[in-house]
């Protein structure tokens, strides 16, 4: 009786433990598997036309809408110049934190910040 | 007895696997052709078929009103502001009960706010709208064209009869504009019906018109943020202030982003109806309200109005604002600071 007693706690210590190292290792890949830095979406005519990580510095234009320019820069991302009469894109200047966004009406174009940390904002206004 | 100890501390995880799943996830939806804003849903809901439905409802509401409140577009079968002010100084045309009750609501919001919110600004806003779409030759509208132009904005030429659900424009001048009003007024509508559907979690945020619906179903939390933009853009936060809300509307409006240049000097959207220029007592006023048609017209008026006037309105309606002056220092009501989360008298 004795014996069989502690046989299931053995068991039920290398369960605990294996339940442990199973837990820090699931832990491990979530936190490594998740994007380092920030992402943003940009958006044509209401459809996500490219997702781009803002850890690397580049200015470049979107093929369907060649006379937009974007800028990103040090983490951040914005409309560098674009054609369009009211200028309130590039005015909006640089964007960086998730909930912000940068909008071209005349082009219908919008970049947004991404993320899907819940302590994140819900709205920037 | 150990053997079933073990089984529950496999069980364990597995329940917790099974209590996320049955969590309402969050969910987004976008659209830029409305009301010249770009407007943003989020929700918290069980399912994502679930969320398109709330989405659905909301979009079409906003729908409904932006072609309601048009100025330049004709839509078969509606009469829409467009119809009444292309028939100004005729005689009275039969309309919805949704646009009627919208006109009368806008005579009340002259009334509430001395006249700083003015739906028939139309020839007013029209000469600044001509300046600001010239790109490359910007000038501002001449002293003698908007005195002229003031002289068409008389509130009392919006004539409406109850009886027969009628509009008429008295002055052949005159013309309506929903600017100041519509956004706030959709966003409500919206948030509404999609409430009566029954969305409970979620966040309608129509171009700085924000609506809280509930609060958000997630875990640790019991309200919405909203970060208030920093005015100036050269500021290293672009945020000026962080508020925690639930089930209540917010509304900003600010001189930043939407203006044109001339000779140095920036010209901003918002206009004063006594002067018929740009109003410049603040960079932002932000108003907090349960209701988004209220909140829209107080940002415009508290705008507009010197801050002890503004504060007497917004005490009326039990408004919580926050006022950023032009050298960015602040007032706010007591409501507002204790919703802030980073301001401190």
């Amino acid at each position: 009786m004795n014996n069989h007693r502690k046989f299931f706690k053995k068991t039920d210590l290398l369960l605990i433990g294996g339940l442990c190292v199973l837990a820090l290792i699931l832990l491990l890949v979530v936190t490594l598997s998740s994007p380092k830095g920030t992402t943003a979406q940009i958006y044509l005519h209401d459809v996500c036309v490219m997702t781009c990580d803002l850890s690397e510095d580049s200015i470049f234009q979107i093929d369907q809408a060649p006379e937009v320019t974007f800028q990103i820069q040090d983490g951040k991302i914005r409309f560098l110049s674009s054609d369009c009469p009211d200028q309130v894109c590039v005015r909006t200047g640089f964007i960086s934190l998730a909930g912000q966004t940068a909008v071209c009406l005349p082009h219908r174009l919008v970049v947004r910040i991404i993320s899907d940390s819940p302590s994140d904002l819900d709205v920037i206004i | 007895m150990n053997t079933r100890i073990s089984i529950v501390l496999l069980l364990l995880p597995l329940l917790g696997f099974a209590a996320t799943g049955c969590q309402a996830q969050k969910y987004e939806a976008s659209f830029s052709d409305l009301f010249d804003t770009y407007t943003t849903i989020t929700g918290y809901t069980m399912s994502e078929d679930e969320f398109s439905d709330y989405a659905a409802v909301i979009y079409d509401t906003m729908l409904y009103y932006h072609q309601l409140f048009d100025i330049y577009h004709e839509y078969e079968g509606i009469v829409n502001l467009k119809t009444i002010n292309d028939n100004a100084g005729g005689s009275p045309i039969v309309v919805s009960q949704d646009l009627f009750d919208f006109l009368q609501w806008a005579k009340e919001a002259y009334s509430i706010t001395s006249g700083s919110v003015n739906v028939a600004l139309g020839p007013v806003l029209r000469l600044w709208e001509d300046c600001r779409t010239k790109a490359e030759s910007a000038s501002i509208p001449d002293a003698a064209s908007l005195s002229e132009a003031l002289l068409h904005t008389h509130i009392d030429a919006l004539i409406l009869d109850p009886s027969t659900c009628t509009v008429c424009l008295s002055d052949p001048e005159a013309s309506l504009d929903a600017g100041a009003l519509a956004k706030g007024y959709a966003v409500e509508a919206a948030a509404k019906r999609a409430r009566d559907a029954g969305f409970t979690s979620g966040v309608i945020n129509a171009g700085g018109n924000v609506r809280c619906i509930g609060t958000p179903q997630v875990r640790h939390r019991n309200a919405f943020s909203i970060g208030i933009q920093n005015p100036d853009e050269t500021a290293e936060n672009p945020l000026f202030d962080t508020i925690q809300v639930s089930d209540l509307s917010i509304v900003t409006s600010g001189d930043y982003q939407r203006y044109f240049i001339v000779d140095g000097t920036r010209y901003h959207h918002i206009l004063d109806p006594t002067t018929a220029m740009p109003a410049d007592r603040f960079r932002s006023v932000t108003v907090i309200h349960a209701d988004s048609k209220i909140a829209d017209m107080l940002s415009t008026a508290l705008f507009i109005l010197p801050y002890e006037e503004g504060l007497s309105l917004a005490n009326s309606y039990e408004a919580e604002v926050l006022w950023i002056f032009g050298d960015l220092t602040w007032e706010a009501t007591e409501g507002y600071k204790a919703m802030s989360q980073t301001l401190t008298p």
